[in-house]
Order: C-alpha cells, then structure tokens, then sequence
C-alpha cells in the first residue's frame, strides 16, 4: 500500500491525511475493476423482454443494435 | 445531458428503428402515441447514462459487493429499474441519482443474501477458487478495501459514496435514504474504524 508514512505500515495517522489515504486507495482499487464492454446489450434486450418481447428475440435485437450503433 | 428530454420529437431510437427492421412489430400507431414518445426518452437516457456512468457505478458496486460480476448485475438492474421508472424521473441528474440509490440498495441486498448463502455453505469442504472469489482477492489486495468488508454496511457505503464516489453530503443522503447527519455520523464512524484496523495490521 502507498502511505504518506506517518503511521504503521505507512499510514497516515489522522485527520485530511487518513482521507487522502482512503479515497486513493478505493480510487486505485476501483481502477483495476474493468467492466465487460457489452453491459448495454443485456439491459437493452431485458428491457425488451419487459415490454413482451420474447427474451431470445430481445436479446438478437440489442446484440445487433449496439454492434450496428 | 441534464435537461427535459424533448417529449414533442418523435424521431425512433435506434432500438424501435431495429424493431421496426427486424420485421415491424411495432406498429405505427405505437410510435406515434405518447407512450412511445416516453419510451424514446427512456430509451435514450438509458444510452446516454450508460456510456456517461455505467463504468464508474460497476466500480461503485464493486467496492460494496466485492466482484466485478455481481456489480455488474447490480448497475444493470439499477438501469432496467430506471427505465421503468422513467415516467417519473423525465430528467437525467434525478435518474443519475436514482441509480446511485438503487445501486446501493441491491447491493446491500446482494451482501445480505451472501450472508444468508454463506452461512448455509459453511460446511461444505472448499473447492478451486471461483471467478468470484478471484476478483474478490484481486480487490483486496488493497488493504483498506480489505478493511472495509468489516465495518457495517451503512459505514461501508457512506465511505464509498464520500471517497471514492466524491459525492457531496446531501446526494450521499440521497443515495442512502438517510439524513445528513447520519450520513456525517456514520462516515466519522466508518473512518475511525478503518484506522482502527489498519493500524491493527
């Protein structure tokens, strides 16, 4: 872990330095999660599905959509 | 982005476009009415959310639930929910929050279910890791993410929402349905108790 050294193991002991601390380290941790780039496909064809769209067909049609866009 | 979607502009999104190509099932009558005219602000809100903040809440909902996969089911949810609910929203920075609420709500549901699956799991013998579980140790790799897991949900989430999120008190409130105060209170207390454990360490 990166730490400003003021403390165990480098972290800061207290106050506007422990913040610093946390926000980069969720910052660094939420970098790393990367997302699958088709997220739209499954909420367009559910929302397909919802308005009575058989969900094969629902989900062809927003498969093709976000390829043809 | 931010304004009332345009209700009088009956242009098809490109969803009813493919429908319409894919071998007219909606008819014209549907496309005219306003229904549809609500469903092409929903339609096109959903897009312009997605490629605006889809990304960021998977991350959000990571921190909370602890594998990218989950998060992503979470947000994707969260956006279904905010389609549906479009007729009451009508505007981009009430819908943004309405997804941040849902998104914290289903993932406190997911931690809640996790608790009830892992209790019942407890003794079964273990297995070869998951891809769950390899996300879940790539994530707490970082030690306050590791810390975080232990503190209550509310604390957890409240120091998401201030320090990774950046969001200002009143839209953390909002995103928790709590007030002010508590959310003050239980960021103080959810800081204190990271300190705590990671000096511990």
């Amino acid at each position: 872990m990166a730490g400003t050294g003021h403390g165990p193991e480098g972290i800061p002991a207290r106050g506007r330095d422990f913040a610093e601390f946390v926000r980069h380290a969720l910052q660094a941790a939420a970098d790393q999660v990367e997302p699958r780039a088709d997220g739209l496909v499954p909420i367009r064809a559910r929302i397909l599905a919802g308005s009575g769209i058989p969900w094969p067909q629902a989900f062809a049609i927003s498969l093709n959509w976000i390829h043809d866009a | 982005m931010g304004s009332e979607p345009d209700e009088g502009v009956t242009r098809p999104t490109n969803v009813t476009e493919t429908l319409v190509a894919a071998g007219g099932i909606v008819p014209d009558a549907f496309l005219a009415s306003p229904t549809a005219r609500l469903g092409w602000s929903a339609d096109l809100a959903v897009t312009e959310l997605y490629s605006l903040h889809y990304r960021a809440l998977v991350r959000l909902a990571a921190l909370l639930v602890r594998d990218t996969q989950t998060a992503e089911e979470v947000v994707q949810d969260s956006f279904v929910a905010m389609h549906g609910g479009w007729q009451r929203l009508r505007d981009a920075e009430k819908a943004l929050a309405y997804l941040r609420q849902a998104v914290v709500n289903r993932s406190r549901s997911v931690l809640r279910h996790r608790t009830v699956v892992d209790k019942n799991m407890q003794k079964a013998p273990p297995d070869m890791p998951s891809a769950e579980h390899g996300a879940l140790v790539l994530l707490e790799r970082h030690a306050v993410v590791a810390a975080l897991r232990d503190l209550p949900d509310r604390q957890r989430e409240a120091i998401v929402l201030r320090y990774y999120a950046d969001l200002s008190e009143a839209e953390i409130a909002a995103a928790m349905k709590i007030s002010r105060g508590a959310v003050k209170s239980h960021t103080a207390r959810g800081i204190s108790s990271l300190r705590a454990a990671l000096e511990q360490e």
